[in-house]
């Protein structure tokens, strides 16, 4: 398996008005040909800003991609203009997004169909009436009833696991190589997630995509992802495969994570552990691990040498901690 | 999955379309629907005013100056013999023409350049809002008053003149919805499935734009027909003896108590027509309001 998306060192600044925000602070990872990698950390921890990186989609100003490389298909996407037709090309073409809210992903002035066929006829040429069977057939894969008529729909007709599985048709249109769903089933109920990351999946594997599962639901990335990064305040503190981090975490933010997570296999009186403290402010990071503030291993060490990097703690398997904590799970 | 699961939980509620919704809201007041007439029979004076019009607006008959109303003259004649009926039928020609055409151009030209500063932003919006906020500073009579008087008179210069003087609130209108629906996230959605800038603008962000403006053009063709009066009452207008409600009225006001029906009508017409579009504004703005879309 090659690494059909590499990114390297990805930095991504915003400016605000009480400093610079380092977004995305040295990001590197990669997605296999026909793999499903996850992406989790919390709110503000720069994972759905990665991914708007890679594509070129921050909005600037106030955003800048200040370094890094993305290499996909022996070609550098920030080497491109924003906004250039290189780029364009890509978008919806090779590299898809879903986006978290599908009640405001979609155009309302504009029927689903209409949408479907505008990526069909720019990136496939079609004309609109092989845009139109196509959108049909598209609807009807994603498993919307009577796709015939309700390709004629307003979004505001649809409810929002329909609207869903429309933006996944958009995405999935032009069989690109890479999907990136950021947090594709926050915004929908627990039932409509299960179901359309089943479906998701599916077509997946159906039609030979990647799919770079943007989330901060550990169920979902346990269930369906063969590799997950952990983010944590723009920076990876931990990588490895899904199997390996849930078994063996050795980032201490990583095990925080999981032992704030329900589990089945608990008595129920086990009380869940949640992380202390907030997330740092991104404008003034500390030149120290920016979790040590509310780590609870955290020693002199951690407070006078720098922010550590990823080393390998197995194979596969990195986590950027100073100490070799070994954890199991309680 | 199965396949029962899913339609169950998906069946649609009856079907009210957009055009059913939209007329139910606008015509459900009897003051819109009074609007809308006023103006369908104002469209229709216009387009039929030669075969509407008893008599030629602009023949002279000095035998017949300054008549009150009769059997040949409904309306009476002004102070060149000129039948006031056929002249007002005339007259809302020019009248919607000009209302029409100078808020047609304002609105488009308004448009694009508040569109585009908005979405482009930088040095570039900024230079052209604030040429847009300089601009708005001045009245739009006075605004119109100057390009008049510099260009002289004629329907030509008269449009011209009241569009410029327009220009500036389409703009802000629009730079002001398109900064917000720029925020949307289908608009990003959009941008990340490969389409370029001119698409995104014209496909997808002006369309979701448009509502609040619509309104405003209908608002603004009853000022302007009023803008159009006011600089043919001062002479700066429509030049004679073309038939012009303003122009009607500059002349009439020497008569005013001579023959005061020959002031009185042209009057009341101009009157009548600015009332009906600001109803049918009115009536619109409900209308279009997306907080009842889907309901009904």
């Amino acid at each position: 398996m090659s690494p059909i998306l590499e990114v390297k060192n990805l930095r991504t600044v915003f400016k605000t008005e009480s400093g610079n925000v380092t977004a995305v602070d040295g990001v590197s990872y990669h997605v296999n040909e026909q793999e499903i990698v996850g992406v989790v950390g919390e709110s503000g921890s720069g994972k759905s800003v990665t991914q708007l990186s890679v594509m070129q989609l921050i909005p600037n100003p106030p955003g800048r991609i200040e370094g890094g490389e993305a290499w996909f298909e022996g070609k550098n996407l920030l080497e491109y203009e924003r906004n250039g037709k290189e780029m364009r090309a890509v978008r919806g073409a090779k590299i898809s997004m879903i986006f978290q809210e599908p009640m405001t992903s979609l155009n309302p002035v504009l029927t689903i169909g209409q949408q479907l066929m505008e990526t069909l006829q720019l990136h496939k040429g079609m004309s609109t009436a092989q845009a139109h069977k196509r959108a049909i057939e598209l609807l009807a894969m994603v498993g919307i009833p009577a796709p015939e008529s309700r390709v004629n729909d307003y979004p505001h007709q649809f409810s929002g696991g329909m609207r869903q599985r429309a933006m996944i048709a958009m995405g999935l249109s032009c069989e690109p190589r890479l999907i990136i769903a950021d947090e594709p089933t926050t915004a929908l109920d627990v039932t409509t997630q299960a179901v359309l990351l089943e479906l998701m999946r599916n077509l997946v594997r159906r039609l030979n995509t990647s799919l770079l599962l943007v989330t901060h639901n550990l169920g979902v990335v346990a269930r369906y992802c063969d590799r997950v990064y952990v983010m944590y305040a723009g920076r990876i503190v931990e990588e490895g495969p899904t199997r390996e981090i849930f078994a063996n975490p050795r980032h201490p933010y990583t095990v925080g994570l999981l032992k704030s997570m329900p589990r089945l296999d608990q008595p129920r009186q086990h009380r869940l552990l949640p992380i202390e403290g907030l997330p740092p402010n991104l404008v003034n990071l500390p030149p120290h691990c920016a979790f040590l503030p509310r780590c609870p291993y955290g020693t002199e060490l951690c407070s006078t040498s720098p922010a550590p990097g990823l080393a390998a703690v197995g194979a596969q398997h990195a986590a950027a901690c100073h100490l070799n904590i070994e954890e199991s799970r309680t | 999955m199965s396949k029962s699961v899913l339609t169950g939980a998906m069946e649609a509620p009856p079907r009210v379309t957009e055009w059913q919704r939209f007329r139910r809201v606008f015509f459900g007041r009897k003051i819109v629907v009074f609007g809308t007439a006023i103006i369908g029979l104002l469209v229709f004076a216009a387009i039929f005013a030669p075969w509407l019009a008893p008599y030629d607006p602009v023949k002279i008959s000095l035998t017949e100056r300054l008549q009150g109303p009769s059997w040949a003259h409904w309306l009476g004649t002004d102070n060149y013999g000129r039948d006031t009926l056929s002249r007002l039928i005339y007259g809302a020609r020019t009248s919607l023409f000009v209302g029409l055409t100078s808020v047609g151009l304002a609105s488009v030209v308004g448009m694009v350049l508040g569109g585009m500063a908005a979405y482009y932003g930088g040095w570039f919006g900024a230079t052209v809002m604030r040429v847009m906020d300089a601009l708005m500073a001045l009245p739009v009579v006075v605004l119109a008053l100057v390009v008049a008087a510099l260009l002289g008179g004629g329907l030509w210069n008269v449009i011209f003149a009241l569009s410029v003087s327009q220009v500036p609130e389409y703009a802000r209108l629009m730079a002001g919805q398109v900064r917000s629906v720029k925020e949307n996230d289908y608009i990003t959605a959009v941008r990340s499935l490969g389409a370029k800038d001119s698409r995104i603008m014209f496909g997808h962000l002006f369309p979701n734009s448009f509502a609040p403006l619509i309104v405003q053009f209908t608002l603004q063709v009853g000022s302007t027909i009023l803008g159009e009066a006011i600089l043919s009452f001062l002479g700066i207008g429509i030049t004679p003896p073309t038939a012009a409600w303003g122009a009607m009225i500059s002349n009439a006001r020497d008569y005013l108590l001579q023959q005061p029906i020959m002031s009185i009508v042209p009057g009341l017409a101009i009157m009548l027509t600015v009332f009906a579009f600001n109803m049918v504004g009115d009536g619109l703005r409900d209308a279009l309001d997306p907080r009842l879309r889907g309901r009904l």
